[in-house]
């Protein structure tokens, strides 16, 4: 009986755990990506190795994608487009305005990655790297598409010699500056050539009032304040990707972010990081003589601010030892991902916004267009958009030439960058302490991530 | 014997759908977060299998992992009590008699089931610095009110008081324990001459002790764990003040893609919790056995 009785117990055991195994199993998937440009020489015939569409069948491609309001509006619109004029692809949007680095994390390490994803020139490097994409070199050698796209973009798209997704737009950041508010206080307009101290001067002269009525001389409360911490002055970033150092021990990233804190704390003419979310509006409401931003802000600025005041854009000013304030140069790009078995008709799609001229032709809405015969037009210059009022175009062109690629790392930017540099500029940590904890702590950041 | 063969069948029959739901979506997925846990995984790539190093990062070099666990503790000594205190006193009141108690008891309890994001996000703004109807409130009565989330001395404070709103469900268990109690204890008090408070301190607090410590529990394991409403408000600012361990695995996980590292995080945290409520059932068993 007792015999009996565990063998019983026995075979529920087994029961037990072969119904664990077949369920681990059946769910379980490979995460590591089938090759990678580092072990294989094959993915340049990807066009060969997809099955195409069945005949009469639709193919559902989907792109994740990030943007603001505006951005995602137009891309809607482009793709609706596509949509209409294709009857064998039909692309579907997953539009992430924000945290679109979470999403495409859990979409990779869940193995359920668009087939197509939109891609930065300062973050694509490491997954093409990985493999994840497919590159795209015979595509754009079969369409004739090799230098159409402006050249300084391509190197952050590309990984040991290939390319891995083609440029839509680019972005250099310049000065938004309130010509209202400078004529009425008679402070000379800003112009191409002025200097730090031109603009320093500016804001102090432009911050007047207390309280809620407080007019600021320039917000460098958002985001923004990060980024131009980044690599304030040339050549001196907070790291180096390629020996995997830190640099932020340098007397140019010292004095970038002594320049900063001194705004912050000693003139007083921003809002610092931290008073952010108390502040009542944007430089859309009047609250801000000037403001750091990019062409993605022009159409909201033109929609927002409307009649209200008169504005216009100019270069960042210039440091008498550094020469012009350095801005990132933000590429946005699509790539094709090396899982999905439709890579031609993704290509399709790619080849539609990044190299057609009815997309490009509107991209400036968002962005600067990143084909040559588009963007290199006499008339690009002089033309404006429907709705907007008239503005100084060629310092989109003049941003580009103090703009400067680079591997961006969201987990030192986000996680000890920002948290040091939030205390500095809120007069809480003095600049030495800050110098000290971005460059050790990002250095045992830096080291674990080498051994990734 | 049959009869009992035919209950045993039905026994494993009816369960089975119970137990592959629980062995596919809850005991697998712990088992290998634990493997997880000693592997250097990005997502991307095959786990790589690395030992203890993440828990040796964790303890002793993490800064964040000791400045976002002390948010969290520092949260739940000022959460959990004032949300307890604060729902025991409304079930009280609402164990009263009266027409009006079950309206009450659907406003209170109506923030608990409404999205959390949504509310959070009006909060926040209720309590915005310049602008916020919160100050604007004070400032009629000649209160200069603080910059609530962005200032460091009252963020946590500001969360906590938003954190009030969700008693509800506290309130709910309270008054359900409230009410169990014989009615013929008060009348019995009350003949003796004792009166509301006195009632209360020694009828309703003894014998709803056993509520009070589930609540208790519960409470903290819900602030350990609290994500969206410092994510929301405060972002976990200003200066990581309000940073909250819960964050820190996300991001350790979906922003940063160190997977490993997070779900080694999430283990410590599990037997963080794990202690602390087991020193509490400890500490208050004597509270608990009233019936003794």
């Amino acid at each position: 009986m007792m015999k009996k009785k565990k063998v019983k117990k026995i075979i529920n055991l087994v029961l037990m755990l072969a119904v664990m195994l077949s369920v681990v199993t059946g769910c379980g998937s490979s995460t590591a990506p089938a090759s990678s440009p580092e072990n294989t020489a094959g993915a340049e015939n990807a066009e060969s190795e997809a099955p195409a569409a069945t005949d009469g069948e639709k193919v559902e491609l989907r792109f994740l994608l990030w943007g603001n309001q505006k951005e995602i509006e137009y891309r809607e619109k482009w793709t609706e487009q596509f949509n209409a004029a294709n009857d064998k692809i039909h692309v579907n949007l997953e539009a992430i305005p924000e945290g679109f680095h979470d999403k495409l994390t859990l979409q990779i390490s869940s193995d359920t990655l668009a087939d197509m994803v939109m891609i930065a020139g300062d973050f694509g490097g490491a997954y093409f790297k990985k493999g994840l994409f497919a590159p795209l070199d015979s595509y754009i050698e079969a369409d004739g598409l090799k230098d159409v796209w402006v050249d300084g973009v391509m190197d952050g798209l590309s990984y040991n010699g290939s390319v891995y997704a083609a440029p839509t737009s680019f972005n250099a950041a310049f000065i938004f500056y309130n010509k209202t508010m400078f004529e009425e206080n008679n402070v000379p307009l800003p112009t191409k050539n002025w200097t730090e101290e031109d603009f320093v001067a500016a804001a102090k002269a432009l911050t007047k009032g207390e309280g809620e009525n407080k007019v600021w001389g320039v917000d460098l409360s958002s985001w923004w304040s990060y980024e131009l911490a980044r690599n304030l002055y040339d050549g001196y970033k907070a790291w180096d990707w390629e020996s995997g150092t830190m640099t932020a021990d340098t007397q140019g990233y010292r004095d970038g972010l002594e320049f900063l804190r001194k705004l912050y704390q000693d003139e007083k003419v921003s809002p610092t990081p931290t008073m952010a979310a108390d502040i009542g509006g944007t430089f859309e409401t009047g609250k801000f003589a000037m403001t750091v931003g990019a062409a993605w802000d022009m159409e909201s600025f033109n929609s927002g601010i409307g009649d209200s005041f008169e504005w216009d854009i100019v270069t960042f000013p210039s440091n008498p030892a550094y020469g012009q304030w350095r801005s990132p140069l933000w590429t946005t790009a699509i790539g094709i991902s090396e899982k999905t078995p439709y890579k031609a008709e993704a290509w399709e799609y790619i080849k539609y916004m990044a190299a057609s001229e009815e997309v490009q032709g509107e991209m400036e809405n968002i962005g600067l267009p990143t084909l040559k015969s588009i963007c290199e037009k006499d008339t690009f210059i002089t033309s404006i958009p429907d709705g907007w009022k008239p503005f100084n175009k060629q310092v989109y062109f003049d941003a580009l030439e103090y703009s400067v690629d680079g591997v961006v790392l969201n987990e030192i930017k986000d996680e000890i960058i920002k948290v040091e540099c939030e205390l500095l500029f809120a007069g809480e940590q003095d600049l030495d302490t800050t110098l000290k904890n971005i460059q050790t702590k990002g250095q045992l950041k830096l080291d674990r991530m080498k051994e990734e | 014997m049959r009869q009992r063969k035919r209950q045993t069948k039905y026994f494993y029959m009816f369960i089975s759908p119970w137990l592959a739901g629980f062995f596919s979506l809850t005991f697998i997925p712990l088992a290998y977060s634990i493997y997880l846990s000693f592997t250097q995984y990005n997502g991307i790539s095959i786990p790589k299998f690395i030992g203890i190093r993440n828990y040796t990062d964790i303890l002793f070099y993490d800064d964040l992992f000791r400045k976002s666990l002390i948010n969290s503790f520092v949260y739940a000594v000022i959460a959990v009590p004032s949300s307890l205190i604060l729902a025991l006193l409304i079930a009280f009141l609402l164990s009263k008699e009266s027409k009006t108690s079950n309206l009450f008891q659907i406003v209170f309890f109506f923030p608990s089931i409404a999205a959390g994001a949504a509310v959070y996000t009006v909060i926040k703004l209720l309590l915005k610095g310049e602008g916020g109807l919160i100050n604007y409130l004070l400032s009629v009565f000649h209160i200069t009110g603080p910059n609530w989330l962005t200032d460091a001395k009252w963020a946590m404070i500001a969360l906590a008081i938003a954190n009030l709103i969700f008693c509800g469900q506290q309130m709910l268990i309270f008054l359900a324990g409230i009410k169990q109690i014989p009615a013929s204890y008060y009348e019995a008090a009350k003949i003796d001459g004792a009166g509301s408070a006195k009632c209360f301190f020694t009828i309703t607090l003894p014998l709803i002790s056993n509520v009070f410590v589930f609540n208790l529990v519960m409470g903290i394991i819900s602030a350990f764990q609290i994500f969206v409403q410092p994510l929301i408000m405060t972002d976990g600012g200003p200066f990581k003040k309000t940073y909250m361990y819960g964050m820190y695995i996300y991001d350790s996980g979906f922003s940063y893609g160190r997977f490993g590292y997070a779900a080694s995080l999430a283990w410590v945290m599990y037997l963080i919790i794990l202690f602390i409520s087991m020193v509490i059932l400890r500490s208050l068993q004597k509270l608990m056995n009233y019936e003794d």
